[in-house]
């Protein structure tokens, strides 16, 4: 069972992957926000060793209002590494603009980028993936 | 010694002394006329000098840089050429200021003298008609003399053809130890105004040209700013569908449906998938018109392979797909362009391939030299009614029923090539299949 941390600022997409991951029995606990500035306080407040433990699989949409996904990316790369090899980040996104995937594909801890909605196929796809090492 | 002999000794001695005379006349004459050769010769010299120095201020003046920057080098080459002391340059803006004498300082005058100077130099400037130079002499006693210590003062006004700008050039000069003033005579007003058109031509240019920087900058600036809305749009539009897709997936996976509905499920997806196509394919023809062309190397294997991931979805049946490449010139044109026309031949193979009877393929051969890129799209699909070939290319022009193309996809093939440089073609069987040939330029220049 897996850790899984959502993040976009449209509900409908939220409750989409929430009840994906639910049919599919791989989610343990679904964390899900809707502003990525939140998020990102609660990584930051949750360190290693702490009573509650990271996600496995963040799922990160980029065009959000406030902190974008690529805020988010540029903040969450300043945690501790030995926290952030654990955690597999994609890109859950509308965007179909090239440079959005390759930028977001120079983060290390950034896994994949995939068009919106996330199908059952493509989560068993998130889920396969190992962790890289780096 | 005969009598005869003695005259004809004073005939000789006569003829002799005339002679001599003649000679040193003669001598004369060419002692006077070379030294007018050596003062003519000395003044092509220094009106060559001048020349030169003039061919130098052109190039320079072409250089880029700002207003004061070009006065600064107006009034340095005046020195330079004219040999005069001191020298200044100013601009007048109708409408916007006075006459700045801007340089005045270079003339060393305590405060209280410059505005006098400035009046009388003002009051002077309007004397004379535009464009023609004026040398004024001061003798100690004139008012000028008493203002700045030269004994002579070269001006000019000059106006540009619309008068919207004034040139004031104005140089100095002692009569003593000048080169300028010894030499050059008559000519000197006459070189002075020429100089003075020439630097009113280079003003104008630098106008213009700096007028058409702000634009082209303005023109970028605007291109972005569409960009931006454009792909903001693009995206606010798409995201609407992409939940109706997610939502339409999510009730087909919890529950099983009749037929008949799970059909209807299946034509509201297709819908939204046409809708969306449209909005991917607008945002990609603004993007080719408006988007500086960068070069690149294309690596056309890596293209076409995630090409077809990103679109072997588009149908259920599989599609055989090659791809054969020759020539080892390296390619360089525009990534974002290349892949965006590949997509959509790639894409229209699978679309429109024919169903159930045959295996589907898609053959691409690439050939490539130093001088551009050949690639063949050759399938076996439906192909095109020769009616409709003519018509594919065009803008919203759909000559298939049996599939959700938007009418666009081609037009923007078209378009791209145009963009970098090539053609695009089609030779088609209706029921046998298509052969799409593009020629791309090499842009490694």
């Amino acid at each position: 069972m897996r850790r899984f941390m959502l993040i976009d600022d449209d509900e409908i997409f939220n409750f989409l992957n929430q009840r994906i991951l639910e049919l599919s029995g791989t989610a343990g606990r679904i964390q899900i926000f809707t502003a990525a500035r939140k998020a990102l306080a609660w990584l930051q407040e949750n360190p290693a060793g702490s009573a509650e433990a990271w996600p496995e699989i963040i799922l990160l949409d980029i065009r959000m209002p406030g902190m974008d996904g690529f805020e988010f990316l540029e903040q969450f790369a300043q945690l501790p590494e030995d926290q952030l090899r654990g955690v597999k980040v994609f890109m859950l996104t509308s965007s179909i603009d090239e440079r959005d995937k390759s930028k977001s594909l120079n983060y290390p801890f950034v896994y994949g980028y995939y068009s919106k909605p996330m199908s059952p196929e493509v989560l068993r796809e998130m889920d396969a993936l190992p962790l890289k090492k780096w | 010694m005969s009598p005869g002999g003695n005259r004809n000794t004073d005939t000789a001695l006569a003829e002799l002394k005339q002679k001599y005379d003649e000679l040193q006349l003669r001598v004369t004459r060419f002692s006077v006329i070379e030294q007018e050769l050596v003062h003519a010769r000395n003044r092509l010299d220094r009106e060559v000098m001048i020349y030169r120095r003039m061919q130098q201020f052109n190039s320079s003046a072409l250089e880029d840089r700002n207003e004061t920057g070009f006065l600064k080098l107006v009034s340095e080459s005046l020195i330079d050429i004219f040999e005069v002391e001191v020298a200044f340059a100013a601009l007048e803006h109708t409408g916007e200021h006075a006459i700045r004498f801007m340089d005045l300082e270079g003339f060393g005058l305590p405060a209280e003298k410059q505005q006098a100077l400035q009046d009388y130099l003002a009051a002077e400037f309007n004397n004379h008609p535009s464009g023609k130079a004026v040398l004024l002499k001061c003798c100690p006693g004139d008012t000028l003399y008493q203002l700045i210590p030269f004994t002579n003062l070269i001006m000019t006004r000059i106006e540009d053809a619309g008068q919207h700008i004034s040139l004031y050039l104005l140089g100095g000069v002692t009569e003593k130890g000048s080169v300028f003033y010894d030499a050059i005579g008559n000519d000197r007003e006459a070189a002075f105004s020429v100089f003075a058109q020439q630097v009113m031509a280079h003003q104008t240019n630098r106008a213009k040209t700096e007028a058409m920087v702000e634009r082209n900058l303005e023109l970028k600036k605007i291109n972005s700013e569409l960009d931006n809305f454009v792909y903001s749009v693009s995206h606010d539009l798409r995201s609407p569908l992409l939940a109706i897709q997610g939502l339409i997936m999510l009730i087909t996976t919890i529950q099983q449906f009749d037929p008949e509905i799970q059909t209807y499920f299946t034509m509201v997806n297709n819908s939204v998938n046409r809708m969306d196509d449209t909005i991917k394919e607008i945002l990609e023809y603004s993007r080719n018109a408006r988007l500086s062309v960068k070069k690149e190397l294309i690596d056309f294997p890596l293209i076409t392979r995630q090409v077809f991931d990103d679109v072997k979805h588009l149908s259920a049946e599989p599609l055989e797909m090659s791809l054969e490449m020759t020539g080892t010139e390296p390619f360089y044109s525009d990534p974002y362009r290349v892949t965006t026309l590949m997509k959509n031949l790639i894409s229209n193979a699978v679309k429109y391939k024919r169903h159930h009877d045959i295996q589907s393929f898609l053959r691409i051969r690439i050939q490539i030299t130093a001088a551009e890129a050949v690639l063949e799209f050759q399938d076996n699909g439906e192909g095109i009614h020769p009616d409709n070939q003519a018509r594919i290319f065009d803008m919203f022009y759909r000559a298939s029923n049996s599939s959700v193309g938007t009418g666009l996809g081609l037009y923007i093939c078209r378009e791209i090539v145009n963009n970098l440089g090539g053609s695009i073609s089609v030779v088609s069987e209706p029921g046998a299949g298509s052969l799409f040939t593009v020629i791309l330029k090499n842009l490694n220049q």
